[in-house]
C-alpha cells in the first residue's frame, strides 16, 4: 500500500484496500484475467524459442532474447489491460465505481496495483518460460527484480489510465496498443539497458543512467496517472 | 450579404500575417545557411597546425549547413510538446473545444517538425557517420516522440467527435508531452554520437547568427501552420454546430 | 733522360717546399668551453627563430593551397548546394502556401456559417 497519496485520509487507505482485495476477491473466483494474460505470455515465450531454436544460445542470441522476452512483458501487459477494463465496462462498474465517496486517485491506484499484482504473477510464468527456453536470467543479479518493478510501474501507470479511457469507446481495445506502446518505449529501452548493463557485470554504476530513466519515466507517469484519472469520468 | 464574424477575420488576417512573416524569416535563414555562413574547416586536422584545444578538429566542411532545418524543426517538436500539454490542460479545466484543436493542431505540425528533423539528421547522419539512423537516445527519444504524434492523431482519427475523444486526446497530450524533456535530456546518457549542441560543434560568429535567424525564422512558419490549423478546425466546428441548429 | 730525371726527382720533392703549416686549418678562434656556450645559445636563440620563420612560411602556404583546394571544391558542388538552397526554400514555400491556402478555405467556411446564421435569423420571422 506504498502507493497510497500522501494526502490520503485513513478512510482512503480503508477504501483502497477494500477495493483492492474486492479485486482480487473477483480474479480469484472468475480467473478469467491470468488465464488470458498468462495463456498470451507462455505462448509468446514458447513462440519466440520455438522460432529461435536453429540459433546458437551465445551472447548476442541472449541479449536478442532478453529485448524480445520485454516485449512480450509489454505485449501481455496490454492484453491484461484490456481484458480487465473491457470486464469492468461488462459489469457496469466504471459507472458504480464513479459514485463511490473516494478520491479517483485511490481508484486509480487500486487499478493500478491489481494491474501490477496480475502483471507480476505474469512475468514469473515469463521469466521462467525465459530461463528454461532461452537462457534468459532474471536473478542474475538482485538489483534485476527491482528493475522489473519500476518497469512495470512504466507500462501500467500511463496503461491504467488509457486503458479506462479506451474502453469507454467502441473498438477501444485495439486503440490501446496504438496509444500505449510509443509511450513505453523509454521505459522498455531503461529496462533492456539496465538488465544489459547489470548482466554484464557492471553494477549499479554501469546501469544508472538506465535506471534513472526508468526511474523518471515511471514516476512522471504515476504522477500524472493519479492527477488525470478523475478527469477521465466527469 | 451579412458581415463574416469579425474575431474569425482578424484571425484570417492574423493567419496570413504570421505565414508572410514566416516565409520570409525562413528564406532570409535559408539564404545565410547556404550563401553567408562559411565552409566549416577546424585548424590543423591535415598536418600543419595542431587543433585548439577545446575546439573539436571534427570537419563538417559544408554538411552543417542541413542544421539550420534541423535544429528549428527539432525545436518546433519542443514548442508543440508545450502547446499540446496547454491544449491538454486547458481543455481539462475548461472543456472548450478550441483547446482540444489546439492539442490536435501541435500534434500535427509536431508529426511534420519531428519527420524534417528526423529526416535531416538521417541525411546528416549518413555524411557524418555513414550511416542514416543508429539507436543513440537522441534519435531513439525523438523517434518516440514522432511515434505519440502519430499515436495522438491516429487515436483521434479512431475516434467518433464527442466527450470521450476530447478527454483521450486530452490526456493523451498531457502524457506524451513529457516526452520532449527526455529527448532533450538523453545527450547526457550514455555514450551517444548525437553532437551535444550546437556551439560545441560550431563557433564561428557568422554560424551563431544564421542559426538564430534560421531559428527565429523558421518556427514562426510552424507556429502560423499550429494557428491556421486551429483556426480551421474552429472554422469547421462552428460550421457542424450551424449546421445542426 | 737527365732532364726527365731532374723533373721526377723535383717532383718528388714538391712535398718539401709545400706550406703544410698554412694549409692546414687554422685552430679554432674560441676556446672549447666558448664553443660550448655558443652552441647552446644558438639552439636557445636563433633555432627557434628560424624554425617559426619555415612553419610561417609552411603554414602561408598550407593556407593557399587549401584556399585554392577548397575554392576548387566548392566550384564542384556549388550547384548541389544552390539545388539544396532551392529545394530547402521551396519547403518552406510550400508550407507558407498551405496555411494560405487553409486560411483562405477556413475563410471560405466562415462566410458560409454566417450565411447559415442569416438564414436561421430570418426563418422565425417568416
Amino acid at each position: 500500500m506504498a502507493d497510497t497519496p500522501a494526502t490520503a485520509t485513513p478512510s482512503s487507505v480503508r477504501a483502497l484496500a477494500l477495493l483492492l482485495a474486492r479485486e482480487f476477491r473477483t480474479e480469484f473466483r472468475t480467473r478469467s484475467l491470468l488465464a488470458s494474460q498468462g495463456l498470451f505470455a507462455a505462448t509468446s515465450v514458447i513462440a519466440l524459442a520455438l522460432g529461435s531454436r536453429a540459433l546458437p544460445h551465445n551472447e548476442t542470441f541472449q541479449r536478442f532474447a532478453l529485448s524480445a522476452i520485454w516485449v512480450c512483458v509489454l505485449f501481455a501487459a496490454v492484453v491484461g489491460l484490456n481484458r480487465s477494463a473491457l470486464a469492468e465496462r461488462e459489469r457496469g462498474l466504471n459507472t458504480s465505481f464513479r459514485l463511490l465517496p473516494v478520491d479517483p486517485a485511490v481508484l486509480y491506484t487500486v487499478r493500478l496495483c491489481s494491474a501490477l499484482a496480475f502483471l507480476i504473477v505474469t512475468e514469473v510464468i515469463i521469466f521462467a518460460l525465459g530461463a528454461l527456453l532461452l537462457d534468459v536470467n532474471a536473478l542474475a543479479d538482485p538489483l534485476i527484480p527491482a528493475i522489473i518493478l519500476l518497469a512495470d510501474i512504466g507500462f501500467l501507470a500511463p496503461g491504467v489510465l488509457l486503458a479506462t479511457a479506451t474502453s469507454e469507446v467502441r473498438g477501444g481495445e485495439a486503440l490501446l496498443a496504438v496509444a500505449l506502446i510509443p509511450l513505453t518505449i523509454p521505459v522498455l529501452a531503461g529496462a533492456i539497458g539496465a538488465w544489459d548493463a547489470l548482466g554484464a557485470g557492471l553494477g549499479f554504476a554501469g546501469a544508472q543512467p538506465y535506471v534513472l530513466l526508468l526511474g523518471c519515466c515511471a514516476a512522471m507517469f504515476l504522477a500524472l496517472g493519479l492527477l488525470l484519472y478523475g478527469k477521465l469520468s466527469e | 450579404m451579412p458581415q463574416p464574424n469579425p474575431t474569425s477575420n482578424r484571425s484570417f488576417i492574423i493567419a496570413l500575417a504570421l505565414a508572410v512573416v514566416g516565409l520570409i524569416g525562413a528564406q532570409i535563414g535559408m539564404y545565410l545557411a547556404y550563401r553567408y555562413a562559411p565552409t566549416q574547416i577546424s585548424t590543423g586536422s591535415l598536418f600543419v597546425v595542431a587543433p585548439d584545444p577545446g575546439v573539436s578538429s571534427f570537419n563538417l566542411y559544408e554538411s552543417y549547413r542541413i542544421f539550420f532545418t534541423h535544429l528549428p524543426s527539432a525545436y518546433t517538436t519542443a514548442v508543440c510538446c508545450g502547446l499540446m500539454l496547454l491544449g491538454g490542460v486547458m481543455w481539462l479545466l475548461m472543456r472548450k473545444p478550441f483547446w482540444d484543436h489546439l492539442t490536435v493542431a501541435a500534434a500535427e505540425v509536431g508529426l511534420v517538425a519531428g519527420a524534417l528533423t528526423l529526416l535531416t539528421g538521417a541525411i546528416w547522419a549518413k555524411y557524418s557517420w555513414g550511416t542514416y539512423w543508429n539507436w543513440e537516445p537522441r534519435l531513439t527519444t525523438m523517434l518516440v516522440l514522432w511515434l505519440a504524434f502519430a499515436a495522438l492523431i491516429a487515436l483521434r482519427a479512431a475516434l467518433p467527435p464527442g466527450q470521450k475523444r476530447g478527454i483521450l486526446t486530452a490526456v493523451y497530450g498531457i502524457l506524451a508531452s513529457p516526452l520532449y524533456p527526455l529527448v532533450h535530456w538523453a545527450v547526457e546518457i550514455g555514450s551517444g554520437s548525437h553532437p551535444k549542441s550546437f556551439s560545441y560543434l560550431l563557433t564561428a560568429p557568422e554560424i551563431t547568427v544564421t542559426k538564430n535567424v534560421a531559428t527565429w525564422g523558421i518556427i514562426p512558419l510552424f507556429v502560423a501552420i499550429v494557428f491556421v490549423r486551429l483556426m480551421w478546425r474552429n472554422v469547421n466546428h462552428a460550421l457542424e454546430v450551424e449546421r445542426a441548429a | 733522360m737527365r732532364a726527365l730525371t731532374i723533373i721526377l726527382m723535383l717532383m718528388l720533392a714538391a712535398p718539401l717546399f709545400a706550406d703544410t703549416r698554412g694549409a692546414n686549418l687554422p685552430p679554432p678562434p674560441v676556446t672549447p668551453e666558448q664553443r660550448d656556450a655558443l652552441m647552446v645559445e644558438f639552439r636557445e636563440k636563433e633555432t627557434p627563430a628560424i624554425r617559426s620563420a619555415v612553419e610561417a612560411e609552411l603554414e602561408a602556404r598550407y593556407r593557399k593551397e587549401l584556399e585554392t583546394r577548397l575554392a576548387q571544391e566548392r566550384d564542384t558542388y556549388a550547384s548541389s548546394i544552390n539545388n539544396l538552397w532551392m529545394s530547402n526554400a521551396a519547403v518552406w514555400a510550400v508550407l507558407a502556401l498551405f496555411i494560405v491556402l487553409q486560411a483562405l478555405s477556413a475563410r471560405k467556411r466562415m462566410a458560409e456559417i454566417a450565411r447559415l446564421k442569416a438564414m436561421r435569423e430570418e426563418k422565425p420571422r417568416q
